[in-house]
């Protein structure tokens, strides 16, 4: 398929499927109720500057993508490829199927660039991405490829400043035998703009991936991740944290798949939500068959901070070997009014009592995340949203 | 306890001894196979039903024509309709002294030990065969305080004014295709009335049985339980082994008013080529009280998720569920809670354990609407993984609209140690004797929960469902 066909391909699925194409989850979906293309703004130009970047500055980031213009400072491990360019092999490699996804059609329709981090075996590589959408929708497909024996630790802060806009990004990351990785995905959209997230990875004997999320921004945030321990003795472990407000929406759904022997995954999953913002939280854990001696565990927490707040939580379990641990949680509650009691009557206020709780119920997930500038922004982004309501 | 090949095939022989027989009936009436308005017509009229219960059988019929079939769950693809006797006559009449049930009728129940067990244990007793009641008894002294425990026929007849009240208001026939097909198609089932501040010490019984072969059975059951009363019912259900399957589609429809209790039992021990498809549903209202206690045992695909509405102040909801799903068995069970209002508490307990290449699914729903503060809810569900070729899935659903929910759900799936086999093992029982220790083990509060007949007769059924899985054949 070239990459004319792909397009068209996914241009008709993203016309033609419905919302949520998972059985499973039909009466569980957020809801996207506008048409995405509508919310292309064909004025050009594009400010890339107008994005205030926190803590590092923007030349710290090895790239900065916009839709249609990117800044690379670090061309060792970062490049950026036209897709158009792609040959149609890596083209679908780099995608996730437009016929499963009316979502990843939307992306595979309109990703102009893709994004490769490249660590070659035996490097130690850090790397950074802002993704600004400032006028126009950004949408990129992002390839990371870790080599045998190499470690990449990788921070992507997502921005937008522009009113209505869309937010697609699509990860593929491959890790060889033995190699590990932390990616961290920072959300920090504004609170007008639709954002789509997808994850799916290919791990090596032995490999080890942590892949950490914070959805903190956006109106409509829409994630599925698919992380597999696909061969022997590798691991990956999913933290996520949602923090929203006013009314924000938010379906995430993340599966973390066993499908080799001696395989460990884990899925952290904490909510707080404000104001009438909703959240969807779908955990599906998979044991498949021949995964002997493989370890699978979910927990998903929900904390309820405002009257019209909803979680619908979903912590799911499918387990076809016999020869494993598969445990999930679930937890769903308001902020327990004794704790509240109890910190105000050592003279803090109701506003610092709030904060310090909300900080402790995430504390548990984001404590597991190793990019200390990742930890730094989200906590600095969350406790900013929590003074503002 | 048989720990050979020889002992598997005892217990598999005494299985098809005790509930996999069948006898030869004469049916005093047998509707054409398939389903039409012509049949349904025919069911109401040899039933001599008022005009308002065959409207609403029609009803049933033509939502059921429509509706789709369910695309989660187990593959109801093959069930083919037209090819099952919706309504098969064995008596005439029912009968309220175990003497004048029909002698071959009554041969089948004695198999089962029935009229001993409810001398022994319950305060009442029903046995449905096909799709007729052929015997109803309740003991004098609950009588006279106004408790009635007949079929649901007879309820039609001799209380058409609580049953018009009620049927169909916990169930209505558009909430999914089979309780449409059940409401167009019901025949038997039990009508319980517990007066206001009636307390029914011992269980009612009540023993489904499906003989024929291509035969559904589709009875309908109705439990209304005044303020401050109090009821257990047990119901059991078997059928012979037939090479086509056979379709068992109920509703059971409680209300339970204010300070009532209600317990409801199911060992469901249905051959393996029975389709087991059941909507169970009780409407707790202040301080009520309904318990489901749902074991399921047999069945080719069973799909059961008893629910509780807590609809007013204080009432609690409690679903414990047993599954066991041997060879090509499908177990998809569950249970749903609704908290519409304040104070409301649940708790579901799920057990199931996997053998060969059976399947168990968890299915459940804990809903609680934006009124309904101060509500506590806890799911737990544990899953057992007797061999390689065994699966298990937990599909939980919790929906919180409410700011000030506690809802906690846990669930872990696994085999069984070796540690624990090796410890069993080293006090001198074989490998199968100890598997069973441990499924009992793991089951037990489950079962302790159950009426003590109940009780003996669930670890003999479990006894008979793991056995084989260790030789590899199933008799």
């Amino acid at each position: 398929m070239n990459y004319k066909e792909f397009v068209a391909d996914a241009m008709m699925n993203y016309e033609s499927l419905p919302q949520e194409t998972n059985e499973l989850y039909k009466k569980h979906s957020i809801h996207i109720p506008f048409d995405l293309r509508d919310r292309f703004d064909h004025s050009s130009g594009e400010d890339i500057d107008a994005i205030e970047v926190p803590y590092a500055m923007r030349s710290e980031f090895d790239a900065v993508i916009g839709s249609g213009k990117c800044i690379l400072n670090n061309r060792s491990i970062v490049t950026v490829k036209d897709s158009s360019k792609l040959g149609s092999r890596l083209l679908e490699d780099a995608a996730q199927d437009s016929a499963e996804d009316k979502y990843a059609a939307f992306i595979n329709a309109y990703a102009k660039s893709t994004l490769f981090v490249d660590v070659p075996p035996g490097m130690h590589a850090k790397a950074s991405i802002l993704f600004a959408a400032t006028r126009m929708p950004l949408n990129a497909r992002v390839v990371i490829s870790i080599g045998k024996d190499a470690e990449l630790n990788l921070l992507e802060l997502h921005e937008s400043t522009a009113p209505g806009t869309v937010i697609g990004v699509m990860h593929e990351t491959i890790l060889q035998d033995n190699a590990s990785a932390e990616i961290n995905a920072l959300h920090n959209e504004n609170a007008n703009t639709t954002v789509l997230c997808f994850f799916k990875d290919k791990l090596g004997v032995g490999a080890n991936l942590k892949f950490n999320s914070v959805y903190n921004g956006g109106s409509h945030v829409r994630a599925r991740n698919i992380v597999e321990a696909g061969a022997k003795n590798s691991s990956a472990e999913v933290n996520e944290i949602i923090f929203g407000s006013a009314a924000q929406k938010f379906d995430i759904d993340t599966h973390i798949i066993n499908a080799a022997s001696d395989t460990k995954t884990m899925l952290r999953s904490r909510a707080a939500l404000m104001g009438t913002s909703r959240c969807v939280l779908k955990g599906f854990a998979k044991v498949a068959h021949g995964a002997k001696r493989s370890d699978s565990c979910i927990h998903e927490r929900g904390m309820l901070l405002g009257k019209g707040a909803r979680i619908d939580s979903l912590p799911d379990m499918s387990v076809d070997e016999n020869s494993v641990r598969a445990t999930h949680s679930s937890a769903t509650s308001q902020i327990d009014s004794e704790e509240i009691f109890y910190l105000m009557s050592k003279g803090i206020d109701g506003g610092r009592v709030r904060k310090l709780i909300v900080n402790g119920f995430f504390s548990g997930c984001m404590e597991k995340i190793d990019n200390a500038a990742m930890r730094y922004i989200a906590m600095s982004r969350i406790n900013e949203k929590l003074e503002t309501g | 306890m048989p720990d050979t090949d020889e002992g598997t095939r005892a217990l598999n022989e005494e299985y098809r001894e005790k509930y996999g027989f069948c006898d030869v009936i004469k049916y005093k009436h047998v509707t054409q196979k398939g389903l039409s308005e012509d049949v349904i017509r025919e069911i109401s009229s040899i039933k001599h039903e008022p005009e308002w219960m065959l409207e609403k059988r029609l009803a049933g019929y033509r939502h059921f024509v429509g509706a789709p079939v369910p695309k989660w769950g187990g593959d109801l693809s093959k069930i083919d309709y037209n090819d099952i006797y919706y309504y098969l006559k064995p008596t005439n009449k029912e009968s309220s002294t175990w003497d004048a049930v029909p002698d071959e009728i009554k041969r089948t129940f004695d198999k089962l030990g029935i009229p001993e067990a409810e001398r022994k244990f319950f305060a009442g007793s029903e046995a449905q065969y096909d799709s007729e009641v052929v015997y109803s008894h309740v003991k004098k002294e609950l009588e006279s305080q106004g408790v009635i425990f007949i079929s649901t026929d007879d309820a039609v007849k001799k209380h058409p004014d609580i049953v018009k009240k009620y049927f169909g208001t916990v169930v209505p026939y558009t909430d999914n295709k089979y309780a449409a097909l059940n409401t167009a198609t019901w025949s038997g089932g039990s009508f319980i009335y517990v007066p206001k501040n009636v307390k029914v010490k011992m269980p009612l019984q009540a023993y489904f049985r499906i003989n024929a072969e291509k035969a559904g059975q589709f009875e309908r059951t109705l439990i209304v339980a005044e303020e401050g009363a109090d009821v257990t019912y047990v119901e059991g259900c078997t059928a012979p082994i037939y090479l086509s399957a056979s379709l068992h589609a109920a509703v059971v429809e409680i209300i339970a008013r204010k300070n009532a209790h209600v317990r409801y039992v199911t060992v469901q021990n249905w051959s393996k080529n029975v389709y087991n498809l059941v909507t169970q549903r009780a409407f707790a209202y202040e301080n009520a009280s309904v318990e489901w206690t749902d074991c399921n045992i047999g069945s080719k695909l069973n799909e059961k998720y008893p629910s509780v509405y807590l609809k007013e102040r204080g009432a609690r909801g409690s679903v414990l569920s047993v599954a066991i799903a041997g060879d090509g068995q499908m177990q998809d069970s569950g249970g749903k809670i609704y908290h519409l209002a304040p104070d409301t508490t649940s708790q579901i307990v799920s057990k199931s354990v996997s053998s060969g290449n059976g399947v168990t699914t968890y299915r459940g729903t804990i809903h609680v609407d934006k009124k309904a503060t101060n509500v506590k809810s806890a799911v737990r569900c544990n899953a057992l993984l007797l061999d390689e070729a065994s699966k298990t899935n937990t599909f939980p659903y919790m929906e919180v609209l409410s700011d000030d929910a506690t809802i906690v759900h846990e669930a872990s799936a696994g085999k069984i140690g070796d540690e624990q086999l090796f410890y069993l093992m080293s006090r001198g029982l074989s490998e199968d004797e100890a598997v069973t220790t441990v499924v009992l083990g793991f089951l037990e509060p489950l079962a302790r929960a159950l009426p003590l007949e109940y009780s003996l007769e669930l670890k003999r059924l479990i006894k008979l469902d793991i056995a084989p899985r260790s030789v590899g054949q199933n008799g």
